[in-house]
């Protein structure tokens, strides 16, 4: 047994694997864990229980939602799990939130705090957001103009109608008045914020990454 | 001298008496091997002022220490001789991939000399220690395909041949010597031709004995693999955003992801995901088909292929049958500049042939092919530039005949048809005309056919060509990569500089201020000053300078060991926990685990720098200057003219100012040693290498300030 806490509930190191396993591939795949997914590992039968009446689980799970003794004890096995995952040195678990409270997991050594959090903004659906983000970032960063083709790519995945239609709005709305578009001279089209590149700067490393780099390899 | 990496024998061949006789490494062990024992062999054999095709001159083929002992990356064959490209014939080097250099070390060699030259076209055949000129009358005038065909026929298949095409036969100084099909080193080929020499057969069937054991060179491999190694370039995150990495860059090399196939293979073969430290999808990380050839290349490619010992593998593989209707193989096998180059030569663009976007790619495939049977070079690109120039202000009209003007298919170039290149390529290969003199070289045909001033420092808005020097030789990762840094190496050679240990730092994807970290962690620089923003660019610094003379030297070590310096050094690293800081030892711990002495990393720097300054004095001699800086370090006009409405320093323009490049190659000289007003290298500078019978040569020409 892995791991006991304050309310004696155990959780198997078979458990802990297979959790740790299933966080890592999900993270590795570009994908967040949501934590209430996880009670599906907590329900197996060779769940380990309270250590006073193992073989009671099996009926616990099917009844979980009747019986208000089952949810506090599925809440605690949750715990347990919770406690295992940050208690293990095979996983570094990190946690996010989304607008409506609810929590996802992943991955440190599989998934990026960057990458995350843009599956989580994909997740929240805050895409005029994630998109002013992340061209403030990469001309703040980097610095470079960013391509717009970079949104319907992974993890970003819009499609280029939803894209066209964002950007749109984004044009009229304040709060993005700092991104502007810039043009390299094949006609590839991209993004900045006004606050980190000027045009001319923008304009400039937009050409030689659509056209100069080409000419220079 | 130990007997571990290097094999301790230099094989010399006399074409004109056809005699073979063997020399001693050990002492040309201070030059390390590859391009120092080529120096080392040219100072001391080939008199100055010899012609690149007078039978005076050399051609030493010479790998290092490293080559064949399994070290990632390190089959590069350095070839070293005096070039036909530039006015004063200077020493220069060109290099290939493939396994002839590992080849040449299993056969026992660590360089092969070859002088004088035939009386018949003849090839060399090199089995172990057994080593004959054989007629090569069977394959005199055809292409490199067919000759590496016949010959491996008959010095059998496991040979590595290195062999001219038509176009090196024909002493095209645009002409290349290749190994492998593709792997090919440009300039050299026309001294091979002049020497009557069209190939070289190798097969070695020996071993590079190493000093450690297996073990240690596992381990080493390993945490190289692991912890240093990219995608080529050393580019360290991906091209797309990916779960694993921090950050991504469009342009990075490491194309691998989802969804992306080898779509010509059978079955085709995803590259998926390829995350740092998996060191068994380090072959799939690198699709260089879609990068140098567009998406429509995908369901073309094979595979990647490469070097020996090189896990990067940057050469796509290609079958596109409707190469086919050009009169050539639907294979194609190339990378980078061998597929640029020729579609540079579409001076009015490319159109689609056979399908939506095949524009991207045809000219690129068959002018591969093309070059690399007639075994033509493009100057890093520059054959294009002068065509163009030539073209569009009606010279060719003026010095070609009007017969042979009209019989070109202009049509077809101003159509974008691709089949352009077929008639193009064999007129330069097979000295056709009037019009093969785009084959001499930009130095030469600007001067031939007398192009303007404007070819030299571009428009008056700065636009014009990629020429660097007014000794022909073009751009090669210059003012537009770390401004001063690029320009000043861009100046050092006698020919493209083919350095890229300062682009794979900027093109490695990370964000300028890791950039500025990992570089101000490289012991010979130590400032985060050495680099500045793309496009944003700041005035000339001393670090600036460190990092101008580090790249240089780098990139001359590399060519010595022999390591692929389009990979090597390991400045920078994929890894997040080494906080991209890559490991600049790691070429010293390679050198002393293979032949078991007790170098340094400064130490093997300064033997670096010493080849690096007799090369300068190689230079200084034969052009017979008394001021390298304005006779040999000059920069056409259009770095420091073009963007003509913004001042130099301004964010959003990369152009230079000629007072501050002044500065820059005068803290560069001063870093090495060199006098600051000439540019040439002083007495102390050359006693402190041990170069004291250069300076006596130097002195008594009287070229020592
Ligand atoms: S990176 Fe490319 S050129 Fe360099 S060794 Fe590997 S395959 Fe050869």
């Amino acid at each position: 047994m892995s791991e006991t806490t304050e309310t004696n509930v155990l959780i198997s190191d078979e458990i802990l694997e297979d959790v740790i396993d299933h966080i890592r591939q999900t993270s590795k795949d570009g994908q967040l864990v949501e934590k209430s997914s996880l009670t599906v590992f907590l329900e197996e039968p060779k769940m380990a229980t309270e250590e006073e009446a193992p073989e009671e689980a099996p009926e616990a799970e099917t009844s979980a939602e009747d019986e208000p003794e089952d949810q506090e004890h599925r809440e605690a096995l949750m715990t347990a799990l919770m406690a295992a995952l940050e208690a293990s040195d095979a996983i570094e678990v990190k946690t996010l939130t989304d607008d409506a409270g609810a929590e996802f997991l992943y991955s440190a050594a599989e998934m990026t705090d960057q990458y995350a959090s843009i599956v989580m903004s994909v997740n929240n659906k805050n895409y005029l957001k994630l998109i002013a983000d992340t061209v403030r970032y990469e001309s703040q960063k980097y610095p470079r103009a960013t391509h717009i083709s970079l949104f319907t790519k992974k993890p970003y995945n819009l499609t280029e109608g939803q894209l066209l239609g964002l950007l749109s709005s984004m044009s009229t709305d304040s709060t993005y008045a700092d991104l502007k578009y810039t043009e390299a001279s094949n006609g590839e089209k991209f993004l900045f914020s006004e606050r980190h590149l000027t045009a001319r700067h923008a304009k400039s490393l937009a050409e030689w990454e659509a056209v100069l780099s080409e000419e220079n390899p | 001298m130990s007997n571990y990496g290097w094999t301790g024998k230099i094989l010399r061949v006399n074409l004109s008496n056809e005699s073979v006789s063997i020399d001693d490494t050990s002492k040309y062990k201070e030059y390390i091997g590859g391009m120092g024992i080529g120096y080392k062999i040219m100072a001391d054999e080939v008199p100055v002022g010899t012609k690149a095709y007078d039978p005076e001159n050399k051609l030493v083929f010479a790998a290092g220490p490293l080559t064949g002992a399994g070290i990632p990356m390190s089959s590069r064959t350095n070839i070293t001789g005096l070039s036909p490209t530039n006015p004063s014939n200077l020493v220069a080097d060109s290099h290939m991939g493939g396994n002839f250099a590992a080849m040449m070390k299993f056969a026992g060699y660590d360089a092969i000399i070859v002088e004088g030259k035939a009386s018949s076209p003849v090839w060399l055949n090199i089995q172990d220690d057994e080593v004959t000129l054989e007629s090569a009358n069977n394959v005199w005038g055809t292409g490199i395909y067919n000759t590496t065909a016949v010959i491996n026929s008959i010095a059998g298949k496991e040979a590595s041949v290195a062999a001219i095409g038509q176009a090196g036969e024909n002493m095209v100084n645009l002409s290349v010597i290749m190994n492998g099909t593709s792997h090919s080193a440009g300039g050299h080929g026309g001294v091979m031709g002049s020497k009557n020499l069209k190939a070289i057969a190798i097969k070695g069937t020996g071993s590079v004995e190493m000093a450690g054991t297996g073990k240690e060179w596992e381990e080493l491999n390993k945490y190289m693999l692991e912890e240093l190694v990219g995608a080529n370039n050393n580019h360290v995150v991906p091209s797309t955003p990916q779960p694993w990495a921090e950050y991504h860059n469009e342009r990075s090399r490491w194309t691998a992801r989802e969804d992306l196939y080898w779509g010509a293979a059978e079955p085709p073969i995803e590259t998926g995901i390829c995350a740092a430290g998996d060191i068994n999808r380090i072959g799939y990380r690198t699709d260089k088909a879609i990068f140098d050839l567009g998406p429509l290349a995908e369901k073309y490619t094979v595979r990647m292929g490469g070097c020996q010992s090189c896990p990067i593998r940057c050469h796509s593989q290609i079958k596109m049958p409707q190469l086919k209707e050009y009169g050539v193989s639907e294979y194609a096998e190339n990378t980078c500049v061998g597929y640029s180059g020729p579609n540079g030569v579409m001076i009015k663009g490319s159109k689609d042939q056979f399908e939506e976007g095949d524009a991207r790619i045809l000219p690129r495939v068959l002018g591969s092919q093309l070059t690399d049977d007639y075994g033509v070079w493009c100057n890093y690109g520059m054959i294009g530039d002068d065509f163009k120039y030539a073209y569009n202000n009606g010279i060719l009209k003026e010095v070609l005949p009007a017969d042979e003007y009209n019989s070109i298919p202009w049509d077809l170039l101003e159509a974008g048809d691709p089949a352009f290149l077929v008639d193009f390529y064999r007129r330069i290969a097979l000295k056709e005309g009037e019009f093969s003199k785009l084959g001499m070289g930009t130095y030469w045909v600007a001067k031939e056919w007398n192009y303007g001033d404007d070819f030299w420092d571009g428009a008056e808005d700065g636009t014009g060509s990629k020429i660097w020097s007014r000794l022909g030789f073009p751009r090669h990762h210059s003012s537009e990569t770390a401004g001063q840094v690029g320009a000043t190496l861009n100046c050092m050679f006698n020919r493209d500089a083919q350095c890229h240990t300062h682009v794979n730092l900027t093109g490695s994807g990370l964000p300028i201020e890791v950039q500025k970290k990992v570089i101000a962690d490289v012991y010979a620089i130590g400032s985060e000053d050495a680099l500045d923003a793309p496009n944003d660019y700041t005035p000339a610094n001393e670090a600036k300078a460190k990092f101008a003379k580090w790249s240089i030297i780098r990139n001359v070590l590399h060519d010595s060991l022999t390591l692929c310096n389009w990979m090597w050094p390991m400045t920078a690293s994929p890894l997040k926990e080494r906080n991209y800081i890559g490991d600049t030892a790691i070429e010293a711990k390679f050198m002393n685990l293979v032949t078991g002495e007790d170098y340094t990393e400064e130490e093997l720097d300064f033997a670096a720098e010493r080849i690096f300054q007799l090369h300068r004095a190689l230079t200084t001699m034969q052009m017979g200057s008394k001021n390298m800086r304005e006779d040999h370090d000059d920069i056409c006009g259009w770095v420091f003219d073009k963007d003509p409405d913004v001042e130099a320093f301004t964010a959003g323009t990369n152009k230079l100012d000629r007072d501050d490049m002044k500065l820059a190659m005068t803290m560069f000289y001063k870093e090495m040693g060199w006098d600051e007003e000439t540019g040439i290298p002083t007495q102390a500078t050359l006693d402190k290498f041990g170069l004291n019978d250069i300076a006596d040569k130097m002195s008594s020409m009287g070229l020592l300030a």
